[in-house]
């Protein structure tokens, strides 16, 4: 009987602990005056399935990204240039790291704009991506959930640089 | 108690219908005494099985109500979807991960640019030396 309470606790605890996600932010600030919001749902992604390439980068060379798409189970967006919302969702985005195993993937600085990318997961898959950035007095929060193949993102990405 | 051991069912079973035969009023007692004993124990023993049933019934009650309970909030919670059309949608992830890339090269534009001003800085004030 000890064992089945602990148990429960421990999964009643386990599922309290993970209520401060991105959905929680997204939920917390998307209905607010003065927010853009985007939100894409794991049905979405699977909808989504195998689309033909597209262009990705400003020297419009075609990339594959399903290969990252189709892994990812949830994808949310927020951007706000009204300043009480940007520090409160600066603040919350801090307690959402905080809280988490993230890592600083990335900190870029240019013209007073500061980026951040956070990813939580390991060498070989990345679970949760979250990118902050703070320009003046906006702000953008993104965050992909899924299991990104580290090694697929960061090809891609450099593949978009070139 | 040789001999009774040694005896059948039916012989015992005619001596203990004998009634001729009389039983000591103590032994009488004592046998009804150890047969409430005996029926008091198996019913304790048949009781506890049950009392655990009821225990974890009521206990898989509970989890399956806060369960649905943890579904029904999670459903609630859960953001309508912006696009209806997945080539949109495809798009935005398309458009997120070009945005990084982009600042990411932005990034290192200025790193270099700033790497590069400070050579040109170092040679400058390595020539005026010379």
């Amino acid at each position: 009987m000890k064992k089945l309470f602990t148990i429960a606790a421990v999964l009643l605890l386990g599922t309290l602990a993970h209520a401060q996600d991105s959905k929680t932010i997204y939920n917390k600030f998307s209905d607010e005056k003065g927010v853009s919001a985007v939100y894409i749902s794991p049905s979405m992604f699977k909808m989504i399935g195998k689309l033909p390439e597209i262009e990705i980068g400003d020297n419009g060379e075609k990339v594959d990204i399903t290969p990252i798409v189709n892994t990812l189970k949830g994808f949310y967006l927020l951007n706000s240039s009204d300043d009480g919302i940007v520090r409160r969702l600066n603040n919350d985005v801090k307690g959402l790291l905080d809280k988490g195993s993230f890592e600083l993937m990335m900190e870029a600085k240019n013209d007073g704009e500061t980026i951040r990318i956070y990813t939580d997961g390991d060498d070989n898959i990345i679970r949760s991506l979250v990118m902050m950035a703070l320009s003046g007095s906006e702000a953008t929060f993104l965050s992909m959930d899924g299991l990104i193949n580290r090694e697929a993102l960061e090809q891609m990405i450099a593949r978009s640089r070139r | 108690m040789k001999e009774t051991d040694k005896m059948s069912m039916t012989e015992l079973e005619a001596i203990a219908l004998d009634g001729s035969i009389h039983v000591p009023e103590k032994l009488r007692d004592d046998i009804r005494t150890e047969l409430d004993t005996l029926a008091f124990l198996a019913g304790e023993q048949a009781a506890r099985p049950r009392r655990m049933l009821r225990i974890a019934g009521v206990a898989a009650s509970l989890a399956l109500l806060v369960g649905i309970g943890l579904g029904i909030n999670s459903f609630r919670n859960q953001p309508k979807d912006t696009f209806s059309d997945p080539h949109q949608a495809y798009a935005m992830v398309a458009a997120s991960l070009s945005f990084i890339s982009d600042k990411m090269d932005e990034s290192m534009d200025s790193f270099t640019q700033e790497t590069g001003a400070v050579l040109t800085k170092t040679n400058e004030l390595m020539n005026i030396k010379n």
